[in-house]
């Protein structure tokens, strides 16, 4: 079973320009498989992703694009108002989609959700959370 | 008769006039004519000559070497002079040099100015570094190191790479094995990487 939420404050990510910051990246001359590594930040309008380490997952050959981005050993998603932690998360860059596995956390203002996935569709703001959801809600709030 | 006076006349004075004129042009070819000095250089050569003799050098100069792990290394520069007191340091100008790997992958490296130092087994690039690596990275670099035995290009100065999906800024880069003995060979940014990409162009 699974919750519905909504991200406050969302612009439009489709076609913003993405900014990859981090200590290192390593790219393997044969495949030119790419790994950021080290306070990594992927930067896209209001929304920001930080892991340890991010793989670029590029489109077809030699078109310029990047299709997924992965990012690994703890990873926290931060947008206008909310906030949420999770081990990994894969963000399509196409569809503008992130999803977010292991041990997810979801902060929204005061409010706690916890679970094991989490889909956030970035255009739309909308989102799911589903596996053992846990709601912990601040009362008197 | 008269006729005939006139025409002997006119002979004897024209073999009087000739000869005289003559000698006259053929002395303003040498008793008047401005003395050449051989040993002062074309005035338009704009190479000093004396330092062209003085100093031994070579043009069009190739080194080729083979690193321990197997890969190529060429390099082609138009002049490479011998340093006075070490012999095995050439300084180089207008380098192209060639890095094949053992992947397959070939690494092009320009630079106006260079040193190649068997002795210390070290190549360096200076002026206006361009490096063509593999998977459309090309880059700029102030100043570019590189081993002779081994396979491994480095700058310790800030970069700007035109990577396959966009701009990367970094503090440093470097080309080689990658660490854990896999044979593979990784450019490594580091120092600080930033990527800027702009969505599909």
């Amino acid at each position: 079973q699974g919750a519905q939420f909504a991200l406050g404050g969302l612009a439009q990510a489709r076609d913003l320009p993405i900014e990859i910051s981090a200590d290192q990246l390593t790219v393997d001359q044969a495949t030119g498989a790419s790994v950021f590594s080290g306070n990594v930040v992927v930067g896209q309008g209001d929304v920001r992703l930080a892991a340890q380490s991010l793989r670029v997952e590029y489109g077809q050959a030699d078109t310029g694009t990047i299709n997924r981005l992965v990012g690994s050993g703890g990873v926290t998603l931060a947008t206008l108002e909310d906030a949420a932690e999770a081990d990994e998360a894969i963000y399509s860059v196409a569809d503008s989609t992130i999803e977010m596995t292991g041990n997810v956390m979801l902060m929204q203002g005061a409010n706690v959700l916890s679970g094991d996935r989490l889909n956030i569709n970035l255009n739309t703001g909308q989102g799911t959370i589903d596996g053992r959801v846990r709601t912990i809600l601040q009362p008197g709030r | 008769m008269k006729q005939a006076d006139r025409y002997s006349r006119s002979i004897a004075v024209l073999k009087l006039v000739l000869p005289l004129g003559a000698l006259g042009l053929l002395s303003s070819l040498f008793l008047v004519a401005r003395d050449i000095d051989p040993s002062q250089a074309i005035s338009n050569a704009p190479v000093d000559v004396a330092e062209l003799a003085r100093e031994p050098r070579i043009s069009g100069a190739n080194y080729a070497g083979v690193t321990d792990d197997g890969a190529a290394l060429t390099i082609a520069a138009s002049t490479a002079r011998a340093d006075p007191d070490a012999t095995l340091r050439l300084t180089l100008t207008d380098m192209r040099a060639t890095l094949e790997t053992p992947d397959g992958e070939v690494t092009q490296i320009n630079a106006g100015l260079g040193v190649l130092d068997r002795a210390a087994g070290r190549v360096e690039w200076r002026d206006d570094v361009q490096v063509t690596a593999a998977q459309g990275y090309a880059l700029n670099a102030a100043q570019l190191f590189g081993l002779l035995d081994d396979t491994r290009l480095w700058s310790d100065q800030p970069v700007l790479v035109q990577g396959p999906v966009g701009e990367i800024r970094a503090g440093q880069f470097a080309l080689q094995l990658a660490e854990g003995g896999a044979r593979t060979y990784v450019m490594l940014f580091s120092g600080g990487v930033n990527l800027l990409y702009d969505g599909a162009e």
